[in-house]
């Protein structure tokens, strides 16, 4: 299940699975709100097994869907081992360029960040 | 509105100062005689009188608690039945003694409180932030989005949209942390608790927090 997908279904409308990437999560775009956020982490460490709370300390990646889906394909290929044609499932290299507009990207701590680069 | 404030430190002398600032009328108590509190109260003006807890959480449709978590069992339950009760306290062992459902996080502080007010409808907010800066640092004319962030939990959305609404005329931007069994999200030693933010930065630290 991608992030796009997750997160329609925890804001419980299928329309916003074909929201742009550069969609803000928060203010300024969806407004999700702190309890809508828990939720929504929650559910894509459920469905992922990626910790995005625990790994993204400043929680950059909740910029916008493009930044959080990126995140957290970034750390299920590294969680993953790098298994082989898994970028398939992610839509993988064409995304990793996109998080590099993002006004926030250049605070980020990042080690997910470098492994992706490296890998694409 | 009529708002009964129950303590009169550093957090309630600072939330009479601002809601009477927005108009409202406060009745301010503190766990002694009222008349200790004459000064006070003429200091803060025409909207302002002193009470007895119990007569502010008569009078308040809102009623903020801001005493020490120990003295919660001393607070008459009757009053407080049907108000929207706001509890600002935290828990700090080393004042309030060790409290083995808090210890263990198998409650949350203001469960507690709640369970001592049955028929309130509380909530917790104020707590994370330090009274200068909730007196000072305020932003009546600025967008919600710039404003300092106070993070508020509570299981009745109608009193959370009230709450909100007075944080909001005096210059913060309320954002929940969800119901009183999520409010650890709020309590000390999480990320929120004393952090100045703006509401995008607070939902990203409450989604933080661990336990």
């Amino acid at each position: 299940m991608s992030v796009p997908a997750i997160l329609a279904a925890v804001v419980g409308d299928p329309a916003v699975a074909t929201l742009p990437r550069d969609t803000p999560l928060l203010s300024g775009g969806l407004g999700l709100d702190s309890v809508t956020v828990v939720r929504l982490l929650a559910e894509i460490k459920t469905t992922t097994g990626v910790d995005v709370a625990d790994l993204d300390l400043d929680l950059d990646a909740l910029a916008t869907i493009g930044t959080l889906t990126d995140f957290v394909a970034a750390h299920r290929e590294q969680r993953d081992g790098g298994e082989q044609g898994g970028g398939g499932q992610q839509g993988g290299g064409g995304q990793q360029g996109v998080g590099g507009q993002q006004g926030v990207g250049g605070q980020r701590r990042g080690d997910g960040e470098q492994r992706g680069d490296a890998r694409g | 509105m009529q708002i009964g404030i129950v303590g009169a430190g550093h957090i309630g002398g600072t939330l009479a100062t601002l809601f009477t600032r927005a108009g409202h009328e406060v009745a301010l108590a503190n766990s002694r005689d009222p008349r200790t509190l004459a000064d006070t109260v003429a200091a803060l003006g025409p909207n302002a009188h002193a009470a007895t807890a119990a007569d502010a959480a008569a009078f308040g449709e809102l009623v903020a608690i801001a005493v020490p978590l120990k003295a919660y069992s001393a607070l008459p339950p009757a009053p407080f039945a049907g108000k929207i009760v706001v509890d600002a306290n935290n828990y700090y062992a080393q004042r309030d003694g060790q409290i083995p459902e808090l210890d263990s996080r198998s409650a949350t502080s203001t469960e507690l409180l709640a369970r001592h007010l049955p028929g309130a409808r509380v909530l917790k907010a104020f707590n994370t932030i330090y009274y200068e800066h909730l007196l000072e640092r305020g932003r009546p004319d600025a967008p919600a989005a710039d404003r300092y962030a106070i993070p508020i939990a509570g299981d009745d959305a109608g009193a959370k949209a009230v709450l909100t609404g007075l944080i909001d005329e005096i210059g913060f931007s309320a954002v929940d942390t969800g119901t009183l069994a999520d409010s650890w999200r709020q309590e000390p030693d999480t990320p929120m608790y004393g952090a100045e933010v703006q509401p995008d930065q607070a939902v990203a630290l409450i989604a933080q927090a661990r336990r």
